[in-house]
Parts: C-alpha cells; structure tokens; sequence
C-alpha cells in the first residue's frame, strides 16, 4: 500500500485542521493523564507523555459512530531562549481503538481484510477515515509492531540524552 | 453468553436472582492462570502486555527541586494545550506551544484526496 507520511508542519496541519473543520470534519480529543520527562544533560530538553483518546464521530449513511483511538501523545519538547518550553516534535502511539455507535446499537461492520489493511492500535481509525477517501500513515508507533515500539523508545531517549533523533521513517 | 453460562476458566457460574446473596459455595474459584489469548487480528499486543521495561534508564519524572517541578509543569501543560486548544479552534493559543519549525504526525495524509478547495491544487 501507499506508504504516506502523516508528518506536517504545524503550520500546514492548522490550515488543514482549519479546512476540515469547515468541511465537517469532527475530531476530538480527551485527555487522560500527562507527565513530563526532562533530560539529565541537557536542560533545555524534555518529553512530554500525554495519554489521550481520539475520538473521531463519522456520519455515513447507514450509521452515526465514533472511533475512540487511545493513544499517548509525545512531545519532544525544547526550551526556546526568550520563549519558553515548546514542542519541536509530537508523534503518537495508537494504542487501542474500536467502533462506538452514537445511538447505542448501530454501527458500520468493518471486516478483516478492510482492518488489515491499516496497523493494529488504530485499524478501525483508519478505516473509516480510509472509506472518506484519506490516505492513511501506516508506519505510525503502536503497541503491536515492537520494533516501531522500541524505535520510537529509542528516539525518545535519544532526545534525552541530547542527542539528534529521527522520527521520519516509513516502514510500510 | 448470559449470566449463568460459564466463565473462561470453564467454571460454571449459577444464575443469581435478582436481591439474593449467592451461598458462600457458589462463588467460583477464580483460576489464576490466565486462559489462552486470542491470536491474529485480535491478539493483544506484545509490547504493552510484555513484562519487559521499554526505557532503559530513567529520567527526571517525579519529585526534584523546585525548578525541575517548574520545567515539568510548564512541559505538561505544553502537551494539555493540544486537546483544550484544538478541539476549540484556539488557533493562536495552539500555535503557541511549537517551535517555529514544529512538526506534527497525525494518521491521516490529508493532502492528496481531500475535496477541500484549499488543496485541490495538489490532486
């Protein structure tokens, strides 16, 4: 499949957040719980974990549904001389999503070769924002793919330690 | 699977009617030896359900001096901003927690297909 990357500048993803919500696009987000991390040689730097649900209401014709994502937003952090603490980078893990009708009972059915073809953690996210016609970023960290895991660990450390990381990568 | 049918563990559980107290003898042992998960698309994952401690070393995350609260405070707050900020379209508010050059990754690749006017330059 086509292997798009999610990564944006902030800048880009505001407009485009900007232009979905004109279109109708409904995103939320809860917050679940956010602790920082700071570096112990560097302290100019630091992480922050946020856990967090994504919930993303689709309207299709035959049903009104959430995708509730949990997921753990986090922010590679730096302190900017005269600004403050900001976030260079955020990237997520997908942890755990599923289908949540709106009425209680109705819901769209999303069988197995559909799910496949996007990442355990965020499958039934992907699917249905895929069936709006979105390209999805399947190389994105979650739970079940240890070696992105362990990546994206290592990235986090590497910010840490006050090294240079790498999050653009694509693996699928 | 109603009430009274049995538990993973193949313990059979009775029905209990509504305002009564089960006897003593008809709680079920609970088996400590967790039943087999289930695999393939419904497997749980190996990461999270692994024992194994992802950082190999720890960092600054609880208690400290004063000025280490003051960094993780004004850190987590940073992320909070996120949700608060977005979800409410405060534009202004939400830029302001990235770098000038701050990059995001989201599960969508919202360029290429989106019927918004804005893009359609790049179809």
């Amino acid at each position: 499949m086509t292997a798009w990357s999610g990564a944006r500048p902030v800048d880009e993803f505001i407009a485009i957040s900007k232009a979905g919500k004109e279109a109708g696009v409904f995103i939320m987000h809860r917050e679940c719980g956010t602790l920082a991390e700071l570096s112990s040689v560097n302290p100019d730097r630091a992480i922050g974990k946020m856990k967090a649900t994504i919930t993303h209401r689709f309207t299709f014709p035959e049903s009104q549904f959430d995708v509730d994502c949990d997921c753990r937003f986090i922010f590679f952090c730096e302190r900017v001389p005269g600004q403050g603490w900001k976030a260079k980078y955020v990237k997520l893990f997908y942890e755990k999503d599923k289908v949540v009708p709106v009425d209680g009972c109705t819901a769209p059915r999303f069988e197995e070769d559909e799910l496949a073809r996007y990442p355990k953690g965020y499958c039934y996210l992907g699917a249905a924002q895929a069936r709006l016609g979105y390209d999805i970023d399947v190389s994105l960290p979650t739970p079940f793919d240890a070696k992105v895991w362990d990546r994206m660990y290592g990235e986090m450390e590497k910010w840490l330690d006050g090294k240079d990381v790498d999050l653009f990568w694509e693996t699928h | 699977m109603t009430m009274n049918d049995v538990l993973a563990n193949g313990t059979a559980v009775p029905a209990l009617l509504e305002g009564t107290k089960a006897p003593s003898s008809t709680i079920p042992n609970v088996n400590p030896t967790p039943a087999k998960q289930p695999a393939g698309l419904y497997a749980a994952p190996s990461t999270i359900t692994s024992a194994a401690d992802p950082h190999t070393k720890s960092y600054s995350h609880i208690n400290g001096n004063i000025a280490q609260l003051m960094d993780r405070l004004t850190v987590a707050e940073l992320c909070k901003g996120w949700p608060v900020y977005r979800d409410a379209s405060e534009w202004a508010n939400y830029r302001d927690l990235f770098t000038e050059d701050g990059t995001v990754w989201t599960s969508i690749y919202l360029f290429c297909r989106l019927p918004f006017p804005l893009y359609e330059a790049d179809t």
